[in-house]
């Protein structure tokens, strides 16, 4: 349906209009074959610019071959319109050799026409723009509206979605803004001092009132300058020089006495006033196994002098070298992002591209328990990563004072140790260092030792003798509480049988005491997973006389008696043996 | 020789005193005396079972469904072995020998109890960036990470002398490492597992979840081919077989998770035993069935101790004669 209505905008009055939602709305169609048509889009866009409908070469197939077709407008008289202009929205896509043209009739045959600025390209709308968009044309030399048409002109074979228009406006006044072409698209610059200069080329269908180049730094104020003519339609003004890492973003705006026209439409053009970056920045292939790596880059691409470059790590200051390279220490967990900045006498440039190494760094996480004592027996824990721990291929050093007496390995990142610490030790923090093949690493710290004094200890056994080849039954406690009990040790020739927790600091072992066990005292030690603990003598003594009738009997007086002959006959065989 | 005359004269005064018959235990002045030794050696059985878990896992693009599967799914695989305090260590290797050659994958590549973050450690090691090309040859790809060079190379320190290894094979086709082992594939790798098996004393063994045999399978992610080769290893390790068809990843994961459970039933001794004085007990219960190996001084039990079972061998040294 078409509007017939007066509608003033920046000084042009709409005069009519036609959205096809009704059908054609007075347009018509002819030609051989006949292809437009004007409803419901299905084809091409698929709907209007407004709405679902447009008229078009065919709503819902491509155009035909060997096609001249035509879309006539509606009659409506111009002659009582001052200036008089039809803006309208198109789309089109057109196969190669096929074309789409606009025609007046001169009241003798019909001319081609162009829009204001022309098409595109040629003579006319060829190729492909599938986005909507306005065409302006100037009627001020036809009486009538319908001494314009459509034309569409086909080749004889290969088509396409066709040729679309919708939204179709007659003005009275002029609805053509300026054209703005040409613009020069600044890149970034390590030019601090400016201008930077920006060309244009500006034309209009009637007069241009104003060219002006708007620009904003950073965030900063809308800053603004008008463009001069250089003639021939060109247009230039300058942003002065800027100091780097400044951000600039900037536009055009040329004005008519009804029309205005920005360029970019939307956005603006950006540059950027920089000390440029290194690049190339590179480091290790692959995973990187290693506490340490070779990063290098090239410099960057400027004149300006560079006085040294910084390097960061997990974006944290690291180094700064004259060279370009560096030796660097690895983080791990993901913490190894690197990128290099170039130091210039007016400051520090651009970040490189940032560089991602898939490190494995060997490292001792944890040494537990942290605290020893002086002259203790102990088993800890050395919790790592990627040191990738080989049973019988690891070489440890706690220090001096302090032995490792056994190597474990639980997983390639555990290993169960077994530390004495001499009684002499020297109390105070230890540096601890792990080998592991060819993998190496050192924990300052690790572990503590401490004054002996407070140390953990067997305190007390009972009995605190036994005769060889007998039975055993001992109480022994500690001066604190058991982790558990894993092993009890009497030394030489007492074969424990049955250990019992009765307390927290109470065990019972069972044991027999071998015929030969070795004479004399012994220390005991009780291993409850944690700790060895010692401080207390097992005496072994003598073979004890046999009880009669080789069974086990309840000591008498009499056998008392015996057993101190016996004594005295030991005794006085021992004299004569040595005389 | 003196100690000798003391016993007797201890002897002769016992008797004087309680009667008593001393012919047993008197040693005879005159005799040699050679002392006998006894070696009491106790071992603890390991409070936690290690268990090495190779997965060899198909990288060629239509498994990238069973990827996504199988990450989701490994939760529930570590959960049951951390339930059950185990010493794992696992590790990826792809079926493709061209690119990765039994090379683990991932950073870190050995997934430990320590492991921070195991699922995502696990799915970052199956995460292909671009499928293999390359024909699957998984059982190759599975000798390659165990052999040299890259047991001690690239892969060191995941085999550990006191682990039981369970390799776990995810593949949707059979395999095809003819290019990479020659012969009999199936007998070179039960050979190789054999082997693998003698050295450490502990249990190898292959579970696979792979095409049905003999017709292959459609499941939710895809087709498969039928993976004979794997379920001849399976069979011969003792390993289980799941179909890689089956919707619940997560339930055959846990199954392979408790068969990974295996204690060391292999001990070694400080020494060379006579074998006819060899003694052992458990938790101080006499074992009669067990072997001595006097090559490697080792005993093997016929069943495994459990977790931190007190393992007591009484011996006396091999004879020197013997030897």
């Amino acid at each position: 349906m078409n509007w017939i209505w007066f509608s003033m905008v920046s000084g042009s009055t709409l005069v009519s209009s036609w959205d096809f939602e009704s059908g054609p709305e007075g347009f018509s169609s002819s030609g051989i074959p006949d292809v437009w048509e004007c409803g419901v889009v299905r084809s091409g866009p698929a709907e209007g610019s407004s709405g679902a409908s447009a008229c078009g070469t065919g709503l819902e197939v491509n155009y035909g071959n060997n096609s001249e077709s035509f879309l006539s407008f509606p009659d409506v008289p111009l002659a009582a319109l001052s200036v008089p202009m039809l803006r309208w929205e198109n789309w089109y896509a057109f196969e190669t050799g096929d074309a789409g043209r606009l025609e007046a009739f001169d009241g003798g045959a019909w001319q081609s026409l162009e829009p204001v600025y022309g098409y595109p390209s040629g003579d006319s709308f060829s190729g492909q723009n599938t986005n909507w968009h306005s065409v302006v044309l100037d009627l001020s030399s036809m009486d009538n509206l319908n001494d314009l048409r459509l034309r569409l002109s086909s080749d004889t074979s290969v088509t396409d979605d066709g040729w679309f228009i919708d939204s179709v406006d007659l003005w009275d006044g002029d609805v053509a803004p300026p054209r703005i072409s040409g613009v020069t698209e600044l890149v970034d610059t390590d030019d601090l001092n400016g201008p930077y200069s920006v060309f244009a080329t500006v034309v209009d269908n009637r007069l241009l009132d104003s060219v002006e180049l708007f620009y904003r730094i950073e965030s900063g104020p809308i800053l603004a300058t008008e463009m001069s003519a250089l003639g021939n339609d060109e247009y230039v003004a300058e942003i002065p020089g800027q100091p780097h890492d400044s951000d600039i973003s900037y536009w055009i705006v040329a004005s008519d006495a009804d029309n205005e026209e920005r360029y970019p439409v939307e956005g603006s053009l950006d540059f950027r006033v920089r000390l440029p970056a290194p690049v190339g920045l590179s480091g290790p292939e692959g995973v990187v196994h290693s506490a340490r790596a070779l990063m290098t880059w090239s410099p960057p691409d400027t004149s300006l002098s560079v006085v040294a470059y910084w390097l960061y790590q997990a974006d944290e200051f690291l180094l700064e070298t004259l060279g370009t390279e560096a030796e660097v220490d690895l983080l791990g967990g993901g913490l190894d992002r690197f990128y290099v900045t170039a130091i210039y006498d007016a400051g520090e440039g651009d970040a490189s591209a940032e560089v991602l190494l898939d490190s494995a760094v060997p490292r001792i996480l944890e040494v537990d328990p942290q605290l020893v004592f002086q002259g203790d027996q102990i088993r800890a824990e050395l919790h790592s990563e990627n040191l990738l721990f080989v049973q019988d291929d690891v070489q440890l050093n706690f220090g001096q004072g302090v032995e490792v007496s056994q190597v474990d390995v639980r997983d390639v990142d555990t290993l169960i140790v077994r530390l004495e610490v001499a009684q002499d030790a020297v109390p105070g923090p230890r540096v601890v260092s792990v080998q592991s093949g060819a993998f190496s690493s050192s924990m300052v710290s690790a572990v503590q030792v401490i004054d002996g004094k407070e140390r953990p200890k067997v305190s007390g056994l009972n009995p605190s003798v036994g005769r060889q080849g007998s039975d055993l039954q001992l109480e022994i406690t500690t001066s604190k509480a058991l982790a558990g009990v894993y092993e009890v040790d009497l030394g030489e020739g007492i074969l424990v049988q049955e250990i019992r927790q009765v307390g927290e600091s109470s065990i019972v072992v069972n044991a027999w005491i071998e015929d030969d066990a070795p004479l004399g005292e012994r220390m005991v030690t009780v291993d409850d997973g944690e700790r060895i603990w010692a401080g207390e003598f097992f005496k072994v003594l003598d073979r004890s006389p046999a009880p009669v009738g080789c069974a086990a009997q309840a000591a008498t007086p009499f056998s008392w008696a015996a057993s101190l002959f016996v004594l005295a006959s030991i005794r006085s065989r021992r004299r004569k043996i040595e005389k | 020789m003196r100690t000798s005359r003391f016993q007797a004269w201890l002897g002769i005064g016992m008797v004087l005193l309680q009667g008593c018959t001393i012919e047993t235990w008197i040693d005879d002045p005159d005799e040699e005396v050679r002392p006998t030794v006894w070696i009491t050696e106790t071992i603890f059985q390991s409070p936690v079972p290690q268990v090495d878990v190779l997965w060899v896992v198909d990288n060629t693009q239509s498994m990238v469904g069973e990827h996504a599967a199988l990450a989701d799914a490994f939760s529930g695989f570590v959960a049951v072995l951390s339930e059950k305090s185990l010493a794992y260590q696992m590790g990826v290797v792809t079926t493709d020998m061209a690119e990765d050659a039994g090379v683990l994958r991932g950073n870190p590549w050995i997934i430990t109890p320590g492991s921070s973050d195991p699922q995502g450690d696990f799915q970052n090691a199956i995460t292909i960036e671009e499928s293999s090309t390359s024909k699957e040859a998984g059982i190759a790809a599975m000798m390659s990470a165990l052999s040299e060079p890259h047991r001690s190379g690239a892969n060191r320190g995941f085999r550990r002398p006191e682990a039981t290894l369970h390799i776990i094979v995810v593949s949707d086709s059979n395999d095809h490492s003819d290019d990479w082992l020659d012969g009999n594939v199936v007998q070179a790798a039960t050979e190789f597992l054999r082997d693998e098996s003698e050295q450490s004393g502990l249990s190898v063994m292959l579970s696979a979840v792979v095409g049905d045999v003999p017709s292959g399978c459609s499941g939710p992610a895809g087709t498969a081919f039928p993976g004979a080769r794997y379920l001849d290893l399976v069979n011969e390790t003792g390993g289980t077989f799941e179909s890689i068809c089956a919707s619940d990843l997560n339930e055959i994961l846990e199954r392979f998770a408790d068969l990974s459970v295996v204690f060391p039933r292999r001990f070694f001794l400080g020494q060379d035993a006579d074998p006819t004085t060899l003694r052992v007990s458990v938790e101080g219960q006499v074992e009669e069935d067990w072997n001595y190996d006097s090559e490697l001084w080792a005993v093997t039990l016929a069943e495994s101790p459990p977790a931190d079972a007190r393992i007591q061998f009484r011996y006396q040294l091999q004879s020197e004669d013997e030897e």
